[in-house]
């Protein structure tokens, strides 16, 4: 008790202090080129003479999230733990039912298959070179299972208009709103309907209403290659629910490859992203 | 700055995130629009544009490319990047916004349920 009071162990309360004869002090980053011995007397005199001996241990830094992680902890110290039912499922291989993997593989089947379209109309050649000039993206409403928008990389012709920004657009434009005039080719439209049977739509919604869509609150993002740090908190900012994405973007992705900004606690919005496609 | 801060006072008077911007070309003003924050898509965004230098008043804890996220470091060429110019003035104006609500949102499930 006087321990936890006059040693507060701060960032590391998922420690259980004591484990069987032993217990935690303090990190050793505390102690500034004292002993042990002084530090004790400095901070909590009375404790001064009741400890046999001292040792550094190596003990988990952050706390377990899953059971996983907290079987492995538990080798090093006994944390606090308690298991979160819906994270537990999302570690699982059973996260998604087989129907409801079949609907994620269909779209991005779709989405490759805008891609072969754009490469043709951008007269880019699908090796692995011109890869990292195409992307596209699909996104859907999954309540109504229904395809809200596509798009392609403009980004040769004008260095923002990525994929994922030109989807939030067109998805502002059912609401009322956007900006840029790219129009998605009726032919593409009809050939991606006949190909995968899929339907393209909105929720009714009362116009007059504040009800009913919200940018892209409720929609899921497929996407060929992991979005960039522009794009990635463009879909924030549209709270977006899910991003579904084939390739790792090893340079500039923000999902994965090089921080992954859904795991940024001070944002206002956080999605949840799923890969391994491949 | 001082333009940047008028565009803001517009935007708030139009009942917009206070947020002004311009881009000079050799201390000229080549373009201008309001609304904009400096966030980690913006930042990000500026660096598409290969822009040289970004100056900014006040930094933006929710959201900053600076501050939450410091975009710059995952690009090569980067740019320079200076905060704080005329900060109160900036933030004077945000406060104002924020204390009205956002009109745009959607009303929240707390307010719904009252």
């Amino acid at each position: 008790m006087t321990l936890n009071e006059k040693i507060p162990l701060k960032d590391l309360q998922h420690l259980k202090r004591v484990k069987r004869q032993n217990i935690i002090l303090c990190p050793i980053s505390s102690l500034n080129s004292e002993t042990i011995q002084e530090y004790i007397e400095k901070n909590v005199g009375e404790l001064k003479d009741i400890f046999d001996y001292f040792q550094v241990l190596e003990v988990p830094f952050i706390a377990p999230r899953v059971t996983r992680q907290y079987q492995e902890t538990k080798k090093y110290w006994p944390c606090n733990f308690h298991p979160n039912h819906y994270w537990e499922k999302l570690v699982r291989d059973s996260f998604f039912s087989d129907h409801e993997l079949l609907i994620h593989k269909k779209y991005m089947e779709v989405v490759f298959e805008i891609v072969k379209w754009q490469a043709t109309c951008l007269q880019i050649k699908l090796c692995d070179a011109g890869l990292q000039d195409v992307n596209a993206s699909v996104v859907v409403d999954p309540d109504i299972n229904a395809v809200v928008t596509i798009a392609f990389d403009h980004r040769q012709t004008h260095p923002l208009q990525h994929t994922a920004m030109i989807a939030i657009d067109n998805v502002a434009r059912t609401q009322n709103g956007g900006v840029w005039d790219s129009n998605i080719s009726d032919d593409l439209m009809i050939n991606l309907k006949e190909k995968f049977g899929i339907n393209f739509g909105v929720r009714d919604s009362n116009k007059n209403s504040k009800e009913g869509p919200y940018l892209c609150t409720g929609y899921n993002m497929y996407i060929l290659r992991e979005p960039c740090h522009m794009c990635s908190m463009a879909l924030v900012h549209a709270r977006t629910k899910r991003i579904f994405f084939c390739i790792d973007n090893e340079e500039k992705g923000a999902l994965k490859s090089t921080v992954k900004l859904q795991t940024i606690s001070s944002l206002n919005h956080h999605f949840e992203v799923f890969t391994g496609f491949l | 700055m001082k333009r940047a801060l008028v565009l803001a006072s517009e935007a708030l008077a139009a009942q917009e995130v206070p947020v002004g911007c311009v881009f000079t070309l050799n201390g000229n003003i080549v373009a201008e629009s309001r609304n904009i924050e400096p966030c980690i898509m913006c930042a990000a965004a500026l660096n598409n544009l290969n822009i040289k230098e970004v100056i900014y008043g006040c930094a933006n804890d929710r959201f900053g490319g600076k501050t939450v996220l410091d975009v710059n470091t995952f690009y090569d060429r980067g740019y320079k990047l200076t905060g704080n110019v005329l900060a109160d003035e900036a933030m004077g104006l945000l406060k104002q916004f924020y204390k009205g609500a956002n009109p745009n949102a959607p009303d929240s499930k707390a307010k719904k349920n009252k």
